[in-house]
């Protein structure tokens, strides 16, 4: 720890970016949108909607809901941290592979999920089924807090992983082997050098982790676990009580501030680039030796949870379609639209969050905070009430754009913004302004060192995060179905069509090509971007 | 020094994928065709005419590849001659079809089309001593559609799997382009909430009386004119005031195997008797279970309810995710009852014998919770600038083409006047669903909590 911060000496060079703040203000203002709805709504609501607030139920709510957030953000990590140093820095056979194929998860939406698992845990599932011969009459219940917390982490936890990554490759192997040179063995290096220096990747994933399990509605309805968002979501769908669910969706953005208080506190002003000549070098890789073939027998076993049992659970529904002759019309359109809609987000939010990111690295100070803090907003709110923001205001304000791809992309945009600020900071946080400064004296203008300098070095954050937005809009749902363009049909709401109506063998051939889509790019993006030789 | 430039190249590989990637899939969006159905300006129409066996003559008409058929479309061997006869109307690209026949003094039989009400074709001859069972056709005539029949936006609560196919029908009948938005009914009820008078939509079409009458006091849906309302005639199945009406109805039935259960239960509340110990099913998160349930809670109150929860409960009820999962499950022989829609059996796919598994509507429930009909439904939307394609919109789904489909295709009830229910499912009436409004089952939020207070959900 010491040594990390004490890296941190002298003044900041600023590289100053005309315009930088309009275009972060501008970010975080657009994600603001739903917050002010909410209070519009909130004031128009009756005095009862206020005290069924403060009522008893209520507060059972946010014990519920912020049991699961701890619990699913702790294990995520527990998961994620293992997984991206074994992957990153060991010599664990098929490296590439297992890069690519741990953040696949992600691809499955969490109902998707939480069905399959039911399907094959619950207690009279296929599991059950196996042990039957051995005597097992039924399994022990998979509905409630187990069952959530189950999902939520499995699907979730490559959130984490990303973001722990990228961290993890933007670390100078110098420190470690200093650390290793003056008598460290490699788990005291791991633990005393390699994860203080992580703290900042570890904290931003784990917020995105933790608002995503607050503001989830499809593992928790399928689980029957009674969360906040679930509460929100009963209430809109029995009462058509706007009002009351504006009320309740503030208690929500109070519930997230005092997260991103607790995150804050956590963080340090700490300086984790190097100062001073050299540039990292690539890192050695760790000889697993004894221990390569449990860890590969770990990870497999996790796959086989987080991406083998849904898979298999969708193929049998497939091929039992199949077999009877079941046709799957506009598959292929809606694939297409997905994969179109979800890029154009990817690469709309990482250009959004890439001048919030350099004001939050960049310019410390209350405003910058403020900036960070609210482009949260949208990411924690369930996603039907952004929907609902963005109709209101997008009406009011420029009502030509409204359900045209433009709002589409926007409403993505304020939804998955803090997601691509997380995969940016952990890169940015690590250049040296000194590689900026230099490119400054040899006369290049503050945007031309930005293209030429800044953003190759961020480039793993970029893809990060560009990854992380376009993964999670292809499963997004609420939003979609009432800000598309009209007969936009993605892969999402075909998905849930189908199963709202039962065709099942129909909604797996949509899940498995949701999942197809969202796997190609990623071996694209990471099956080969890097070979290491230890 | 020179690190962040190798370290720039090295990362320029995923970048150009990237780049390649967003570059195809905007390009094959840009190539991919326009959505929504083009009007064809013209088409070509044909009689068809075939000589029956008892001398009767059978006209239909062939346009498009398709034969359309007149719900009126014989033309009788004794019509006398000289009386000009004309088949009801067929529509097709928004043009209403009829075949017009007259007997000339010679016995040969003269026909032809009116389309829009003008004669497009006339003085086709059908010789009189034409064999029988031979069909001639006339020569083609072409037809013009009318120019702009409009379009028509509807938010459907209802899936595309469902109602998808229904709806094209009616975009070929009448040329009208109809884009549709699909989504959860309450989702999509709230939207147009918010949209309020700017709402895109034209017609909401929805599987819940609750967001229809949502619609219906936030002052977002319009006036129904009388003919609609006349319809349909249960008072329970529309808005008292107009504003809402139902297309279709789903009745709660229990799934029996008829092997293992020779004396179905006469009520649901017969189902805590120990006789049916841990062979009943439920599946308390659907959303047509806490209907009933809500029902039940309305028609006999909380107590009754609650001891009827936990009786169901204490008898070892076995919880499942969904109707379908009981229907397989009666099929599959690990349940004997299950408390379903009536329309599950019909889309479940069995194996081996159709009577695995059969509907079975208890008497004893007549008028009480557990012969709950619930309904889907449409309401115009106020705000419309198009009232003429919404009203035909749902002329159509009351029609009897409409209600057939109901019937044949999503297995539910008709709700319109004339057309019977399926041959195996008993009539509305002899069901004598409880005559509560459905708008009074909204409150799901109380039902929720008992089934919570009594342990039925976790």
């Amino acid at each position: 720890m010491s040594i990390v911060s004490g890296l941190a000496v002298g003044p900041r060079f600023r590289v100053n970016l005309p315009g930088i703040w309009i275009l972060a203000l501008a970010g975080a203002g657009a994600a603001c949108i739903p917050l002010v709805y909410l209070i519009v709504r909130a004031i128009g609501a009756d005095a009862e909607a206020w005290s069924s607030v403060l009522s008893e139920g209520t507060l059972r709510l946010l014990v519920n809901t912020a049991a699961l957030t701890v619990a699913v953000t702790a294990s995520c990590a527990v998961l994620a941290l293992p997984i991206a140093y074994l992957t990153e820095r060991t010599d664990l056979p098929i490296a590439a592979f297992w890069r690519t194929i741990t953040i696949t998860p992600l691809a499955i939406p969490s109902y998707v999920g939480a069905f399959a698992f039911i399907i094959a845990l619950g207690p009279r599932g296929s599991l059950q089924d196996v042990l039957a011969p051995l005597g097992v009459e039924s399994l022990p219940q998979i509905y409630g807090f187990f069952g959530a917390w189950l999902t939520l982490t499995l699907f979730s936890f490559p959130y984490l992983l990303l973001v722990v990554r990228a961290g993890l490759r933007d670390i100078d192997p110098a420190i470690e082997e200093t650390a290793r040179s003056l008598g460290q063995s490699a788990w005291g290096a791991f633990w005393r050098i390699t994860v203080p220096q992580l703290r900042v990747p570890i904290a931003t994933g784990s917020l995105l982790v933790a608002l995503y399990v607050i503001s989830d509605f499809g593992a928790v309805s399928f689980m029957n676990y009674e969360t906040f968002t679930w509460a929100l979501y009963s209430r809109v769908r029995s009462v058509f009580d706007l009002s009351g669910a504006a009320v309740l969706s503030l208690v929500l953005v109070g519930l997230v501030a005092v997260v991103l208080i607790v995150d804050w506190s956590q963080r340090r002003n700490a300086r984790y680039h190097r100062l001073g000549s050299g540039a990292a070098r690539m890192p050695r890789r760790v000889q697993l030796r004894r221990w390569r073939w449990p860890a590969t027998l770990a990870l497999v076993l996790l796959m086989v949870l987080a991406l083998l049992v849904p898979v298999a659970v969708l193929f049998h529904w497939l091929s039992i379609g199949l077999e009877q002759g079941e046709t799957f019309p506009g598959l292929w359109s809606a694939a297409l639209n997905s994969v179109y809609a979800s890029a154009l987000a990817g690469g709309v939010t990482v250009a959004v969050a890439i001048p919030i990111a350099i004001v939050i690295i960049r310019r410390p100070g209350l405003l910058a905070r403020m900036v960070e803090r609210l482009s949260y907003v949208g990411y924690a709110l369930p996603g039907v009430v952004v929907a609902f923001a963005l109709v209101f205001f997008s009406l009011r304000v420029i009502p030509t754009i409204y359900q045209t791809i433009i709002t589409l992309i926007f409403a993505y945009a304020v939804l998955f913004l803090p997601q691509a600020i997380a995969g940016l900071r952990t890169s940015l946080v690590r250049i040296q302004p000194s590689l900026e400064e230099a490119s400054r004296s040899l006369s290049r203008t503050p945007w031309q060192t930005f293209c030429s300098v800044t953003l190759p070095l961020i480039a793993p954050g970029v893809l990060a995060g560009f990854a992380l937005v376009f993964l999670t809009t292809m499963k997004e749902l609420p939003a979609t179905v009432i800000l598309a363009p009209i007969e936009f049909d993605t892969l999402a709401t075909t998905l849930w069509g189908h199963t709202e109506e039962a065709f099942f063998a129909r909604a797996a051939a949509a899940s498995l090509l949701l999942l197809a889509c969202a796997t190609v790019p990623m071996f694209l993006l990471f099956g080969s971007d890097r070979e290491l030789r230890s | 020094m020179i690190r962040p430039r190798a370290r720039a190249e090295r990362l320029r590989k995923p970048f150009v994928a990237l780049l390649a990637f967003a570059l195809l899939a905007a390009s094959a969006l840009a190539l991919a065709p326009p959505a929504g159905a083009q009007n064809e300006p013209t088409f070509d129409v044909q009689v068809r005419a075939r000589l029956q066996t008892d001398g009767d003559i059978e006209f239909s008409l062939r346009a498009d590849g398709q034969i359309l058929t007149p719900t009126l479309r014989i033309f009788g061997a004794d019509v006398s001659a000289g009386r000009r006869l004309v088949s009801s109307v067929v529509e097709l690209h928004g043009v209403q079809l009829q075949v017009t026949a007259r007997r000339q003094a010679d016995g040969d039989v003269e026909f032809g089309i009116r389309a829009d009400g003008v004669d497009v074709l006339r003085r086709q001859i059908f010789p009189a001593d034409t064999r029988p069972n031979r069909t001639l056709v006339s020569r083609a005539v072409s037809v013009q559609s009318p120019d702009d029949p409009g379009d028509l936006t509807i938010y459907s609560g209802r899936g595309e799997s469902l109602v998808g196919e229904l709806i094209e029908r009616f975009e070929e009948k009448t040329g009208i382009d109809v884009r549709v938005r699909y989504g959860g009914t309450s989702e999509l009820s709230l939207t147009i909430g918010e949209e309020g008078s700017r709402s895109p939509a034209d017609l909401f079409y929805g599987q819940d009386a609750g967001a229809l009458s949502y619609l219906a006091e936030a002052g977002l849906a319009g006036p129904l004119p009388a003919d609609i309302l006349a319809a349909v005639e249960n008072e329970n199945f529309k808005d008292d005031d107009g504003l809402w009406i139902a297309t279709s109805g789903r009745a709660r039935v229990m799934i029996i195997s008829p092997e293992r259960v020779p004396n179905p239960p006469d009520s649901v509340f017969d189902l805590v008797d120990p006789e049916w110990k841990g062979r009943i099913g439920w599946a308390p998160t659907n959303g047509s279970f806490e209907a009933f349930v809500t029902a039940m809670r309305v028609i006999h109150g909380e107590d009754v309810t609650e001891e009827w929860l936990r009786g169901m409960i204490d008898n070892d009820v076995r919880v499942y995710a969904s109707n379908t999962s009981q229907v397989q499950a009666v099929i599959d022989g690990e349940l004997d009852i299950g408390l379903v829609n009536h329309y599950y059996r019909f889309r479940t796919n069995f194996d081996g014998t159709r009577d695995a598994a059969v509907n079975h509507f208890p008497s004893g429930d007549a008028g009480e919770a557990g012969a709950l009909i619930n309904i889907a439904g449409v309401a115009m939307l106020d705000s419309t600038s198009n009232q003429s394609n919404a009203l035909r919109f749902i002329r159509f789904l009351l029609s009897e083409e409409g209600q057939t489909y109901f019937r044949d295709e999503t297995n539910e009830y008709p709700v319109a006047a004339g057309v019977e229910p399926r041959v195996d499912l008993p009539s509305l009436d002899s069901l004598n669903p409880p005559s509560l409004a459905l708008t009074s089952l909204s409150d799901l939020d109380g039902t929720v909590k008992l089934l919570r207070k009594v342990g039925a959900i976790r």
